[in-house]
């Protein structure tokens, strides 16, 4: 029984923050959303915990390099801010018109993750960089925390990760049809090329998912390529991936490698960004 | 009258080569001649600087063009050479400690192409197995492990620092100015105002808890970037130890391969070196593999860098290499370093180093053509420099003259032992000789190539062999005794010489295949005299126009030329006209006009500046001649003017001088001149008759005119005696002979020429000082006696009207 619904995503929404350097995702946000013909909205989160850190007297910043301590000077800390927040609009909308989207920006001051949680709802696909939110290396905390109780489509993308090779993790799920069409449109017609990694636990099963995927997709086109291999767990994918040049992973919510894991060991196990069907 | 001169007999107008002198009736019977001809004295020096060794024994060979010395230097060359050992090959490779001066490696000749295979493969090699190893399981475990130990250890870091800051209650926050720190209550950071409700001394205690923090902090930050670093290390050691494995069993085997040839193992443990220290190289992409693709720079790393450029290859090759450069310029001299242009730069490596001459020849010989040399800029000097510090450095104009200052390859120079041979002739060797001084201590054997060669007996031995060889060498059909005797004649005649023959084989060989032309066209199997006879007339016809076009003039009167008859003060002189390969003589008529003067005699062709020194100087000499032998009591009181009349180019020569005291003096004594004679010769001033040149040409020109008017008894040429040995009249000029028309006479004095063109005689001085009555010089005297008692009494006329 697969879900016949269609990948329909009509906002892409990029979630930044404070800490976000650079684009923040907001690149690739904005080349997913011209490939998925959907709108790009930017949220920027201030959380009210950053914006009480600025007033606290016994508050410090840590010196970037030698980890000394200095006060917080308010004024200065408001200014960076804005300027943050004014750099990343510029940046949202730089990249939205170069994509040809339709983009928005929003501010909101809130506790982050329920920032997160609100915007999730109105959008189709979340979309997290990883060093946003964060302070250590691997999937945030709050983005971790979001991506569980998001209940839409989640895209995780690793800072300086091209969308330049599209990999499917293809298995008997429920989903399945849909996590398809949704590496089919990121690939647009083999560009990048797409690569299924169809799985299965047993032989029989990984016969029955590529006979599957044979009746759903024609297989002799020449930018599609197949990899049967038989898995059961995500460890077992992590080494699979790592001999493919496996680019963005492409995999549904319900597969059955997922059990048990977290986006955060997804996250850990792929080699690059992660796009996580749901 | 003293015994009237005889013209000479016809038999010596031309030596004569008939077929009947010689004992073959082909030259298929004879055995062609290995050796050159008349050149021994070239060869032996040719072999003596081939044989030399020590610096500056380089061979300037000299002589006029077209006497083979070049194709004799070369077959010499070639001869010697075949004997000679191999010499090595060198190739250029990267020199890993400076890019820019890649390194010459000398290795036994043809293993220069080895090496380069050998290096090829072994990179095609790495380019599979490095890869392999960095995509293999083990590499891949291990530096996940190094990955994740040091990520482990910073996040460590990190989560030590959030506890110990939790545990105090503070909380550690990204913001856009780095982290963070601040007092949190249930989660979250502590409200302001609320901060501010506090008591001070609980403030204080939060500020102290935070500052307490900061060595903590710094530690956790100091060792970041050192765990970054010792992560990279690992992974660079990681890689070393992963490539050098890759890498071992191939570079191994060559080493042990070329284990005889130190400098070779040591390029190849620097090439082990660098791959290991570079393994990322053989991981890029193939496309990407090609520096004109990826824009690579002098120094810049890519695969290139490896390859092994053969400079000097002498793979197959026997005995020393024998090079000959027809284009000398400094790059073909001394090889290049090409450029190739991308976006606009120029871009070089050691592949792009490109072999001039002296590399092709080092080991051997190289044959130059000075002149040519001499006109290409810069490259004579190049070429002392490479033979006086024996090595062979590239350097391009630009670097030389200082033009390019951009960063370029210096190759390493490569050591040089050669051995030069400058062709050029007499002039050139003449002028480096005086203005260059290295001429001297770089080209110590100088070989002297002859222009010509005693010719010996009538039908000398050699020359029949060497037209063989010609025949052979060219792929000509025999020759028969008639044809290789007529080529004798004309190899005398070119030589200017009854007794020498000409060294010019060029011009034999091109009579020879010009008669063989005629030869064919007339269906004959073998080329005889009569072919040869007509490729010579074809020749003269061919090149006639100019020649033509004067006969033409004279017969039809325009140039002024008498055959017959007897004038006062003019007489027939004989020019040579020359214009590229053609010579031809003709008349030219000389007058001379004299009257009471104290002017001397007037040059006019010095006057209006038509004459040369050496014409002027034997119209000085006839002065001399004059003054001392004529009147010698009284002062010489004559005006002359000395005049070749229509003639409107140069003159140049004192051949003309016989004839010019024959027509002053006629003119003087008011005696008249044959005109049915013409006059060639020099004289000195004892008026005694010196040699000429072009003397065959200057008689068949006045014959001709005496042809085209019909001829006349009494015609005929006086040339000097010591002419006749060059004579090799036209078989026409010989036939009037024969037949009594025509004569040659050779007067050895002005006296002699005098009587046989006026019929009168000279006479001699009796003892009492004075000549004959009746004499020609009698006469001449007289007449410059009387010019002086005029002159004396005109003097005192004037002295009596000043009074």
């Amino acid at each position: 029984m697969t879900d016949s619904a269609g990948f329909t995503v009509r906002r892409v929404l990029v979630a930044l923050d404070a800490s976000t350097r650079d684009s923040g995702g907001i690149d690739p946000a904005a080349l997913l959303a011209a490939r998925l013909g959907a709108e790009l909205a930017g949220l920027f989160i201030e959380d009210v915990n950053v914006s009480r850190l600025a007033r606290l007297p016994a508050a410090r910043h840590v010196q970037p390099g030698t980890g000394r301590l200095i006060h917080v000077d308010e004024s200065t800390f408001r200014r960076e801010l804005d300027s943050l927040v004014e750099r990343l609009r510029a940046r949202l909308a730089s990249a939205s018109d170069t994509a040809g989207v339709r983009w928005s920006y929003q501010i909101e001051r809130s506790p982050v993750r329920a920032a997160l949680l609100r915007a999730a709802e109105e959008a189709d696909l979340l979309v997290i960089e990883v060093a946003t939110l964060a302070l250590e290396r691997g999937l945030p905390r709050e983005a971790e925390r979001a991506a569980h109780a998001c209940p839409r489509s989640l895209f995780l993308v690793q800072r300086g990760a091209p969308l330049d090779a599209i990999t499917l993790v293809y298995g008997l799920t429920p989903a399945r049809a849909r996590t398809l069409e949704a590496a089919r449109r990121l690939s647009r017609a083999g560009t990048p090329r797409l690569r299924v990694l169809i799985h299965g636990r047993t032989a029989d099963e990984l016969r029955a998912a590529e006979a599957d995927l044979r009746a759903q997709i024609d297989v002799s086109e020449p930018w599609l390529s197949m990899i049967p291999v038989e898995l059961t767990t995500l460890e077992q994918l992590a080494r699979a991936l790592q001999g493919l040049d496996a680019g963005t992973l492409v995999i549904g919510a319900d597969d059955s490698l997922l059990c048990g894991s977290g986006p955060r060991r997804l996250f850990e196990a792929a080699p690059g960004n992660v796009l996580l069907v749901r | 009258m003293s015994e009237p001169l005889r013209p000479i007999d016809p038999d010596a107008l031309r030596r004569a080569c008939p077929a009947t002198s010689f004992a073959f009736t082909s030259t298929e019977e004879l055995t062609p001649l290995d050796a050159s001809l008349g050149q021994a004295r070239a060869v032996e020096a040719l072999r003596f600087g081939v044989a030399m060794r020590g610096d500056g024994y380089n061979i300037i060979a000299v002589g006029a063009d077209a006497t083979g010395k070049g194709a004799i230097v070369r077959e010499l060359l070639a001869e010697v050479a075949r004997d000679r050992p191999t010499p090595s090959d060198y190739c250029y490779v990267h020199n890993f400690e400076d890019a820019r001066s890649p390194i010459a490696l000398e290795l036994p000749a043809s293993r220069g192409v080895e090496l380069t295979r050998d290096v090829a493969k072994l990179i095609e090699e790495a380019r599979a197995s490095i890869p392999a190893v960095f995509e293999g399981d083990d590499y891949r475990t291990r530096r996940q492990a190094i990955d994740e130990r040091v990520k482990r250890e910073q996040e460590q870091a990190i989560r030590n620092l959030r506890t110990l800051a939790r545990e105090q209650g503070i909380a550690i926050l990204p913001t856009p100015m780095g982290i963070a720190l601040a007092p949190m209550r249930d989660g979250e950071v502590m409200d302001p105002e609320e901060f501010e409700k506090l008591p001070v001394a609980e403030r204080e205690a939060i500020e102290e808890k935070i500052d307490a923090l900061q060595e903590p902090m710094s530690a956790a930050f100091r060792a970041m970037p050192r765990l970054e670093r010792e992560r990279r290390e690992q992974v660079r050691a990681l890689d070393r130890e992963f490539t050098a494995l890759a890498v071992q069993e191939p570079i191994d085997a060559l080493v042990q391969r070329y284990a005889t040839l130190p400098a070779v193992v040591r390029h190849l443990e620097a090439v082990r070196a660098d791959i290991i220290e570079r393994g990322a190289l053989f991981l890029a992409p193939r496309e990407h593999e090609r520096p004109e693709e990826d824009g690579e720079a002098v120094d810049g790393a890519s695969l290139r860098r490896y390859e092994v450029n053969v400079i000097i290859d002498h793979s197959g090759a026997a005995g020393a290499p024998v090079v000959y450069e027809d284009n000398p310029t400094l790059a073909n001299l001394l090889g290049r370093v090409e450029h190739r242009s991308q976006l606009g730069a120029l871009l070089t490596d050691l592949t792009l180093i490109r072999a001039g001459a002296l590399h092709r020849a080092r080991g051997g010989y190289l044959v130059l053509d000075a002149r040519r040399l001499l006109r290409e800029p810069l490259a004579w000097d190049a070429l002392k420099r490479a033979l006086s510090s024996a090595r062979i450095r590239i350097e391009s104009a630009g670097e030389i003259l200082n033009l390019i200052s951009t960063v370029s390859l210096e190759p390493a120079p490569i050591p040089l032992e050669i051995k030069v041979v400058l062709l050029g002739d007499r002039m050139l060797h003449a002028l480096l000789d005086a203005y260059d001084p290295d001429v001297d201590e770089l080209f110590k054997v100088v070989a002297d190539f002859e222009d010509d060669t005693p010719r010996g007996p009538c039908a000398p031995e050699e020359f029949p062999r060497l037209v063989a060889a010609l025949a052979r060498r060219h792929g000509l059909r025999p020759f028969d005794a008639s044809a290789v005797g007529r080529l004798i004649e004309r190899s005398a005649r070119r030589a200017g010489d009854s007794d020498r023959l000409s060294t010019h084989v060029e011009d034999t060989t091109d009579l020879m295949r010009e008669g063989e032309h005629f030869a064919t066209a007339a269906g004959r199997a073998v080329v005889t005299a009569e072919d040869i006879i007509a490729a010579e007339r074809a020749r003269v016809h061919r090149l006639g126009r100019v020649r033509e076009r004067l006969r033409e003039e004279i017969n039809h009167g325009a140039i002024l030329i008498a055959t017959r008859g007897a004038v006062v003060g003019q007489i027939n002189g004989l020019a040579v006209y020359g214009h590229g390969t053609v010579a031809f003589g003709k008349p030219t008529r000389i007058t001379a006009r004299v009257r009471l003067g104290r002017g001397g005699v007037i040059d006019i062709e010095r006057e209006v500046k038509l004459g040369g020194p050496l014409h002027s100087k034997g119209v000085l000499i006839l002065q001399g001649f004059l003054a001392a032998r004529y009147a010698l009591d009284v002062p010489l009181t004559l005006s002359a003017s000395l005049v070749l009349e229509q003639s409107y180019g140069g003159v140049e020569g004192d051949s003309a001088s016989l004839a010019e005291a024959c027509a002053l003096l006629s003119a003087i004594a008011e005696l008249p001149i044959r005109q049915e004679l013409a006059v060639t010769g020099s004289i000195n001033q004892r008026g005694e008759v010196q040699p000429i040149g072009g003397v065959n040409e200057k008689i068949e020109g006045f014959h001709e005119v005496c042809v085209d008017r019909g001829m006349a008894p009494g015609q005929g040429v006086l040339i000097p005696p010591s002419n006749v040995r060059h004579l090799m009249l036209a078989d026409e000029v010989v036939a009037s002979a024969r037949a009594g028309a025509f004569s040659v006479f050779t007067p050895r004095t002005v006296d002699e020429a005098l009587e046989l063109l006026t019929g009168v005689p000279a006479g001699a001085r009796d003892v009492d000082g004075r000549y004959p009555e009746g004499s020609f010089n009698r006469a001449v005297e007289d007449r410059l006696i009387a010019f002086a008692r005029s002159a004396a009494a005109f003097g005192r006329d004037d002295a009596k009207d000043r009074q």
